[in-house]
């Protein structure tokens, strides 16, 4: 990639997300809420990491490389949440993430 | 100001120890793609979103034009903008600049804890919301540059990298206020995301599935007459 292309790439895609990052909060700022919009707002929080989550773990040809491998996450994600439950830490979630994950695939020979 | 520090760090340290993770990763990709050191660390302390930043190496890797990049990865960070409407309530709350600095360096990670506690107060602040992001900015910028600087050398698995991060997403989900409304939304926002893949539109996957989410938590939290 050459600096120019660096710089636009750059460029643009930060112009982008700083406008998305500042121009709602600053627009919205200091005005009251009908109940409802204000509501609606609060649901944003669980709908954004349930989608997060989900983009994560779902991908039209997963099943391509085989029933295992699409349903390693999505096992080692259940193991998260219990974690979640019992711990409500997101280091605890982090590590038993990562270290289920990385267990189950080297004893079932799953690509890491 | 130590104080602000000591309490932040406790909150923040396992989201780093991720961005570090995750960060190295990004930047061997970013190296891929002809990025040096200093090119990344710029890109992670500006941009601030994984996300973004993965599907920029990706799609440049592929030989994909510069415009569809650009259009791809601006249609991915557009759930930002949902994001910096539910902070508003909150950052009115703070003065004009500090609210602005605040709004211009989250990241989802940061901008989960910090509308919890802000919400909840107790003590946290701007100066809390602040210290937090540029923290986590700082240790994200130098992952990358890390990761641009090493290279392949580092060999880290992507997928078990970027799987702390879902972890951590899961953990941001489950600790929401419980409601059926949430519930609601949250079933929304994973059909949303389905729907979406299914029907070939990854890239705008996860606003939709905001949007989606937000519209079934709103008529599932609605009481019946």
């Amino acid at each position: 990639m050459s600096m120019a292309d660096f710089l636009v790439l750059w460029g643009v895609s930060w112009a982008a997300i700083l406008a998305y990052r500042v121009l709602p909060a600053m627009l919205l700022r200091g005005r009251e809420l009908p109940a409802r919009v204000s509501e609606a707002l609060a649901l944003i929080p669980p709908a954004a990491f349930a989608a997060l989550v989900a983009n994560d773990l779902f991908a039209p040809g997963m099943l391509d490389a085989g029933l295992w491998p699409a349903a390693l996450p999505l096992v080692v994600s259940a193991a998260v949440v219990a974690v979640c439950l019992k711990t409500r830490s997101m280091l605890w979630c982090c590590v038993a993430g990562v270290a289920c994950y990385v267990l189950l695939a080297l004893a079932t020979g799953a690509p890491l | 100001m130590m104080r602000v520090v000591r309490e932040v760090a406790r909150v923040g340290w396992p989201v780093a120890v991720s961005y570090v993770v995750v960060g190295l990763a990004c930047g061997v990709l970013e190296a891929q793609c002809g990025l040096t050191p200093a090119m990344a660390f710029v890109l992670g302390a500006t941009f601030l979103s994984g996300s973004g930043q993965f599907m920029m190496s990706n799609l440049w890797l592929a030989g994909v034009p510069m415009a569809s990049v650009l259009a791809s990865v601006a249609a991915i960070s557009s759930r930002f903008a949902l994001y910096s409407a539910s902070l508003a309530p909150q950052l009115s709350k703070l003065g004009r600049r500090e609210g602005l600095a605040v709004a211009a360096t989250f990241t989802e990670e940061a901008y989960g804890i910090n509308l919890d506690r802000l919400v909840a107060g107790q003590g946290w602040g701007g100066a809390h919301a602040l210290a937090l992001n540029v923290g986590l900015l700082l240790v994200w910028a130098l992952s990358c540059a890390a990761g641009a600087a090493a290279g392949a050398a580092l060999g880290i698995p992507v997928a078990v990298a970027s799987f702390a991060m879902t972890s951590l997403f899961i953990c941001l989900a489950l600790t929401q206020p419980r409601g059926r409304g949430t519930a609601c939304a949250v079933a929304g926002g994973v059909a949303g995301v389905v729907l979406c893949k299914l029907a070939g539109l990854a890239g705008v996957a996860v606003p939709l599935g905001v949007l989606a989410g937000v519209a079934a938590g709103l008529a599932g939290g609605r009481r019946r007459p």
